[in-house]
């Protein structure tokens, strides 16, 4: 492991936010218009869903779609964010950014979190951003129309995404796991396609996706065989399932990084 | 301080190589000429010393350190100015602020003085900057960086006619005995005056690499009189008449270096030109 110098790192990641600061405010713009465009949809045509019990939600066939849908629509916001601001690869994007961008006197190590960082300043932006969203959704509910009691409903989007823990847990994994695979898949399609469109010769970044498919399967895989047979606690489990994505997450993560900035022929052909 | 041993490099397998079993050294207090035909591989070799391209074979190390494991104290006093560049859209200072951090001997007054050379002032906006000025203002910042190890490619193109003075002002001023600058360029006429030490690649080698004060010392560049008696090693038709080049002889007064007759007759009559190298060291 390459070591972290703490300055060098904070240079780099006030470097990128200052080099790529357009980018990242268009993005944090789009969000807010994406997000608020969802709420204004769910709050128009959401279905009536009471959500004040476990007993209202286990009974209600419709709150799955709800699920699927909220949960498609914060990996989107993920994955859009992720492709506008180009967290990963913007500095990449053509050979003279590559160039500015290796010769800089850091390390590895240091780039890899410096972009973590950045993407953790940003999932604290989330909240905020949604927050306004709802307040713009709000302004403009009114011009679409009355607002009635399915309508209100609707607002309840808000708690299950800033309650979503609660419906990861291991007892809920069976309800919502289809939503919850099916937006990593969609994130990780979109993430490819991406791939594909925007940097046609990064073999290492579709691998990477074949890579996170393969792991996405094999915990599809795994928690069928642990809720059956495996007698672990609920809370282990899903520590255990956290703990996994984030470490296999930021192992991958930080070997994709890795790899890509060992700075090889094809990186300064273009 | 860079040692380059039995480099070798292609981009890919198939690609015919760029270099085959190079070696060389850079010593401080010289600024280096590299010269080489299209496609010879200058830039690439710059990128190497740089640590931007690996050698499949051979090693590059800086003050000992593999140039290939990129560390941050080989690259921190390293800088490349490249020969394409996009400078991102701001002040100048604020572009200086960002980098320099990043560079632990960089000089502001070398900046300053480097500014005013090209006529620039440290306020300026990068943005609302001719290409021109944009490579004034960046190569400012590249001498201001005081690096030991300084290489640019091709840093005289796109620079009017008192800029490329202005360019050789600035270079010389910001050297030191312990920097060593690489320029590689086309425009021989432009680093003729500046350049110590010369650097010819071709055929995937280093056909020539030489102190301008041992080819001075032991060629004569001059025009082939009408009675001359003495075979050049070189020699080619000019707008002047037929230009040469000699084995200087004794008492022979020392002849200014003709970088574009040098070069030419290291890649035609490169034989011709080691053997009187060779012969004079015997």
């Amino acid at each position: 492991m390459e070591k972290i110098n703490i300055r060098r790192t904070l240079e780099l990641m006030r470097y990128d936010l200052t080099i790529n600061r357009k980018r990242y405010l268009t993005s944090l713009v789009l969000v807010v218009i994406f997000t608020a465009g969802f709420m204004l949809w769910a709050m128009r045509f959401a279905m009536h869903a009471n959500m004040e019990g476990q007993v209202d939600i286990d009974s209600r066939s419709e709150l799955f779609v709800i699920m699927t849908g909220t949960t498609l629509c914060y990996t989107s916001l993920a994955f859009l964010l992720g492709l506008l601001t180009q967290v990963h690869d913007y500095v990449l994007c053509d050979k003279q950014s590559r160039q500015a961008f290796f010769m800089l006197p850091v390390t590895n190590a240091e780039r890899f979190v410096s972009r973590q960082l950045t993407a953790v300043l940003f999932l604290l932006a989330m909240p905020v951003l949604i927050a306004l969203a709802r307040l713009v959704s709000l302004a403009f509910l009114p011009l679409l129309g009355s607002v009635n009691a399915e309508a209100v409903n609707g607002f309840m989007l808000w708690d299950i995404l800033t309650n979503m823990k609660q419906h990861f847990l291991p007892e809920n994994l069976h309800f919502e796991n289809s939503g919850y695979y099916a937006s990593f898949l969609f994130l990780w399609g979109a993430f490819t396609l991406g791939a594909i469109l925007f940097q046609k010769r990064s073999f290492a970044k579709i691998l990477f996706c074949v890579i996170a498919y393969v792991l996405i399967g094999a915990k599809i895989l795994m928690h069928s065989l642990w809720l059956g047979i495996v007698p672990v606690s609920p809370t282990a489990l899903w520590w255990a399932h956290g703990l996994l994505w984030l470490v296999g997450g930021l192992w991958l993560g930080y070997r994709l990084l890795a790899r890509t900035q060992l700075t090889r022929p094809g990186l300064l052909k273009r | 301080m860079i040692e380059v041993s039995h480099l070798s490099y292609r981009y890919g397998r198939k690609r015919p190589a760029v270099f085959e079993n190079v070696s060389f050294r850079l010593e401080p207090g010289r600024i280096y000429g590299l010269l080489g035909k299209n496609g010879t591989g200058k830039s690439t070799l710059l990128y190497l010393l740089s640590g931007l391209l690996f050698p499949q074979e051979g090693s590059v190390k800086y003050h000992g350190l593999e140039m290939r494991e990129r560390r941050p104290e080989a690259l921190g006093d390293l800088y490349l100015l490249p020969e394409t560049f996009r400078l991102p859209n701001m002040s100048l200072k604020n572009y200086v602020r960002l980098h320099a951090p990043f560079y632990p001997n960089y000089s502001e007054q070398l900046m300053h003085s480097s500014l005013e050379e090209f006529d620039l002032t440290p306020d300026v906006h990068l943005g609302q900057l001719s290409m021109g000025q944009q490579k004034k203002a960046y190569l400012s910042f590249a001498l201001a960086t005081n690096t030991s190890l300084l290489l640019m490619d091709e840093p005289s193109n796109g620079l009017d006619i008192p800029s490329k003075s202005q360019f050789r002002r600035a270079v010389a001023r910001a050297m030191t005995d312990e920097r060593t600058v690489v320029i590689s360029t086309h425009q021989v006429g432009d680093v003729e005056a500046l350049i110590d030490r010369v650097m010819i690649i071709g055929n995937t080698r280093l056909l020539l690499d030489r102190r301008a004060e041992d080819i001075t010392q032991r060629l004569a560049f001059r025009m082939v009189r009408p009675d001359e008696t003495a075979t050049p090693i070189y020699s080619q038709h000019t707008l002047g008449g037929e230009a040469g080049i000699f084995t200087r002889q004794a008492g022979e007064d020392e002849t200014k270096l003709n970088l574009e007759l040098l070069f030419n007759a290291t890649l035609t009559a490169g034989e011709r030109m080691e053997q009187v190298f060779t012969n004079l060291e015997k």
